[in-house]
């Protein structure tokens, strides 16, 4: 979560405290989405290369899209599932508690 | 519960070291010292760089994500396992044995007690390092020589982890 003693989450303030929970919700759906991938290529016994050479890109766009730090596009999660011989299965749920604000920050 | 040697527990005890917290259960450790939780605070509370890396997350949650996942005990092999970078780099020279936690935008500077154990002495944004070995302020060089001489000041020198083996058997001893 964060540090603990004076630099405990509950002592920032209210506007960083809400970052840091969106931030994470973010980190928490990049991690749903890129997680599977990881897991398929490492049953696969894929590397970056390889994936890179199916999907006839270089070794570095793969890397970039599936860092766990970077934005991935819709067409390259679909074309990496394709590549995988997998296919995605994707819901939308509402979420519990949420705010008026917690929804202000979206396409930000 | 983890328990600490002496040395740590005072440390941790006194305050110069401050533990990541998560909200399950700590299969690991990271302490850091007050530069580095300040230092992650202050990046919270920054605002986001206008019209930059709109498309990553930002480095707050970078952060959070990394140590939150090797605190919580996930397993950090499956992205050395399909060839991505790891998290965790032995920086050279390796006589020091410096490891730097990394995520895209940020370095985290320290070493291993053990590898469930790892100390944060400081940190940055990669914007702010600089590569060339002149021992500049910023320079990674810096960053290393502080770590030791943290370690040496602290009595920390005899509890850092030698690493005989490469990453790959450290990341077996971190499932």
């Amino acid at each position: 979560m964060t540090f603990s003693g004076r630099f405990a989450e509950d002592d920032l303030p209210i506007a960083a405290r809400d970052r840091l929970a969106r931030g994470r919700r973010q980190a928490a759906f990049m991690r749903e989405v890129k997680q599977p991938l990881y897991q398929e290529m490492a049953a696969q016994g894929l590397t970056v290369t390889k994936l890179a050479e199916r999907l006839g890109v270089t070794k570095g766009a793969v890397s970039r899209a599936l860092n766990p730090d970077n934005n991935i596009e819709a067409f390259t999660l679909f074309a990496m599932a394709d590549a995988l011989g997998c296919e995605w299965q994707v819901s939308l749920r509402r979420r519990e508690n949420t705010t008026e604000a917690d929804g202000r920050g979206l396409g930000a | 519960m983890l328990t600490y040697n002496s040395t740590i527990r005072r440390l941790v005890g006194d305050g110069t070291l401050v533990p990541w917290v998560v909200s399950g259960p700590r299969q690991r450790d990271v302490l850091a010292t007050e530069d580095v939780a300040t230092w992650f605070n202050r990046l919270i509370s920054e605002p986001k760089p206008a019209g930059r890396r709109r498309n990553r997350l930002d480095a707050w949650v970078q952060v959070d994500g990394l140590l939150s996942a090797y605190v919580g005990g996930a397993p950090l092999g499956l992205l050395a396992a399909i060839g991505m970078q790891p998290p965790f780099k032995l920086m050279r020279p390796v006589r020091h044995h410096v490891w730097t936690l990394r995520t895209t935008d940020t370095r985290i500077f320290g070493w291993f007690v053990h590898p469930g154990l790892f100390v944060a002495v400081n940190a940055a944004v990669t914007d702010t390092l600089k590569q060339v070995p002149n021992q500049e302020p910023g320079s990674y060089q810096d960053r290393i020589a502080r770590v030791t001489r943290w370690r040496d000041r602290h009595a920390c020198s005899a509890l850092t982890l030698i690493w005989q083996g490469d990453f790959d058997d450290l990341l077996g001893a971190l499932r």
